[in-house]
């Protein structure tokens, strides 16, 4: 995805239903190939046996 | 006391006075109102100014102290709260043209919590659209930083810093998911707490990030921050991410002996190409003071925080892109620019990308708990530099919120988030242009007293938070 255009862009926008002009269409290409090229610095080694984060832990709610 | 000097007084001085009967809730409240009608217009903190209520809170607050029945260290306080908290009754406009009809018939508990401790609510605070950050046009009026009013005051919590910084109210909650009560602190040089994940309840607060999300207190000084957290931190059963965790006495952590502290310094923080000359140089000195008051120090290592900016926004910006979803599609005209474009980015981030940024949090969380497990806490700079221009600081492609400069920036507010810790920035000096500094320091979860006790002792030892802005 850090090889992401304009019009990669436009067509992914167009089939989720998001109304994205070409000005837009280039801002988001900027912002995702700069957020999936700082991603892909993270390497598969770094992650081994790395679990993604729960949203919340788990506790018992307080007796009221 | 004149009504002109009551503006900048802290809320502990105000609570004694108070409560002392010395000054009167109502005069207090009168001068707070009659400010931000002198100021808000130029300086665009507040979206909406409940005047009449306010009044009536502080009357009713007067007859209670009076006839004796004091509350505690808020009562009778003017406070006011990010426009993402409900309020009954009373516009809540997350910052955006969305909700510019949005009148909730709920207050948020956090609302209820400051109106039992006896606060008195000014109103609702200006903020980056839906506390994204980077918002370009404002529909409710440009928040300006009240050190230099062509400078930014940060976001999203940018109305509660401005009125906090320039004396419109006595202390002020905001909300911080990627560093949005942090940022804003240091860039308009108070101190501001990211409470640990779960400390503060969320109900009815307009979310950014589910799992991210935190409200805390910007005040102008660490003990202020202090009283206002303790007025509502703890368990809520209407959020079910709230924590069961006892809430220590904060006050009476404020004994400001940290002897024998032990302080990690991440060089990822301090080595950045990036970091302000300025910044890292009151930083490094206000560990000096830390150490002079018999803290010690260590350089560490947090590696994946270098990628924390890109791990925060994969995480985060989906998050909020599937709260908007409907939105989105719908009324888009209705969003900022750059609102949208985050959203929309988001929106088209593929899945397996989101589940590595949640994995790469936990990398983030381990490492710096593993850190924290040798140390007490963690310090660096709030962020790279001091508040930028407005201008400079749009969210168009080359401004400070976006391109690599963004991700570089957040390396410094997303790793607590991430990791769900809590964080306290500090003013720790100002550059040569006045505009100030900010320390954050970091803790193990359920910390705080730990992280005010830390702030407060170095306040005691400096001046930084006995400035104010000359209006």
């Amino acid at each position: 995805m850090t090889n992401l255009k304009k019009d990669d862009v436009l067509r992914l926008a167009a089939q989720a239903g998001l109304d994205v002009d070409d000005a837009r269409a280039e801002a988001i290409a900027f912002r995702l190939a700069a957020v999936m090229e700082e991603l892909d610095e993270i390497t598969a080694e770094a992650l081994e046996g790395v679990e993604p984060a729960l949203t919340f832990s788990i506790e018992e709610p307080a007796s009221e | 006391m004149n009504s002109a000097d009551l503006h900048y007084l802290s809320i502990a001085d105000l609570g004694s006075r108070i409560k002392s009967k010395e000054i009167s809730p109502v005069e207090v409240t009168q001068a707070y109102l009659d400010r931000i009608e002198a100021q808000n217009e130029r300086l665009g903190a507040y979206i909406t100014v409940m005047s009449d209520a306010a009044m009536a809170q502080a009357r009713a607050a007067e007859r209670e102290i009076q006839s004796g029945q004091y509350r505690g260290r808020m009562h009778g306080i003017p406070v006011a709260v990010k426009d993402i908290i409900y309020t009954r009754g009373v516009l809540t406009s997350a910052g955006s043209r969305v909700l510019a009809d949005h009148v909730p018939d709920e207050d948020s508990t956090l609302v209820e919590r400051l109106d039992a401790a006896g606060a008195v609510l000014l109103g609702k605070l200006n903020l980056s659209e839906f506390a994204i950050g980077g918002t370009i046009d404002h529909p409710y009026g440009t928040p300006r930083n009240p050190w230099n009013t062509e400078h930014t005051a940060g976001g999203s919590s940018s109305g509660s810093g401005v009125a906090t910084a320039g004396g419109l109210c006595a202390g002020a909650l905001g909300s911080d998911t990627g560093g949005s009560i942090r940022g804003p602190a240091g860039f308009c040089g108070l101190a501001g707490i990211r409470p640990t994940y779960g400390r503060v309840t969320r109900h009815k607060v307009v979310p950014m990030c589910w799992s991210l999300d935190t409200v805390g207190p910007m005040t102008r000084t660490v003990e202020d921050c202090a009283i206002m957290l303790q007025a509502i931190a703890g368990h809520d059963r209407r959020d079910a991410t709230s924590s069961n965790t006892p809430v220590p006495d904060y006050f009476a952590a404020l004994t400001g002996d940290i002897t024998g502290l032990r302080v990690a310094l991440p060089r990822e923080m301090f080595d950045f190409e990036a970091l302000d000359s300025e910044v890292k140089g009151a930083v490094e000195k206000a560990v000096g003071v830390l150490i002079e008051l018999g803290a010690s120090s260590d350089e560490v290592s947090l590696p994946t925080s270098e990628r924390s900016g890109a791990v925060f926004i994969a995480n985060a910006d989906v998050d909020c892109a599937a709260f908007h979803s409907e939105w989105l599609r719908t009324r888009p005209d209705d969003y900022d620019w750059n609102t949208r474009t985050r959203l929309e980015s988001a929106s088209l981030t593929p899945a397996v990308s989101y589940i590595k940024a949640q994995r790469a949090r936990a990398l983030i969380r381990r490492e710096l708990m593993e850190v924290l497990a040798e140390h007490d806490v963690i310090v660096m700079p709030t962020g790279p530099v001091p508040a930028p221009t407005i201008e400079a600081s749009t969210g168009k492609p080359g401004g400070f919120y976006q391109g690599k400069l963004d991700l570089g920036r957040r390396r410094y507010t997303s790793p607590a988030p991430l990791a769900g810790l809590p964080a306290l920035s500090v003013n720790c000096g100002f550059s040569e242009a006045g505009l100030p500094i900010g320390m954050q320091i970091v803790a193990k979860p359920f910390a705080e007293d730990l992280l005010f006790r830390i702030g407060h002792a170095y306040e005691q030892a400096t001046e930084w938070h006995t400035r104010h802005p000359d209006l």
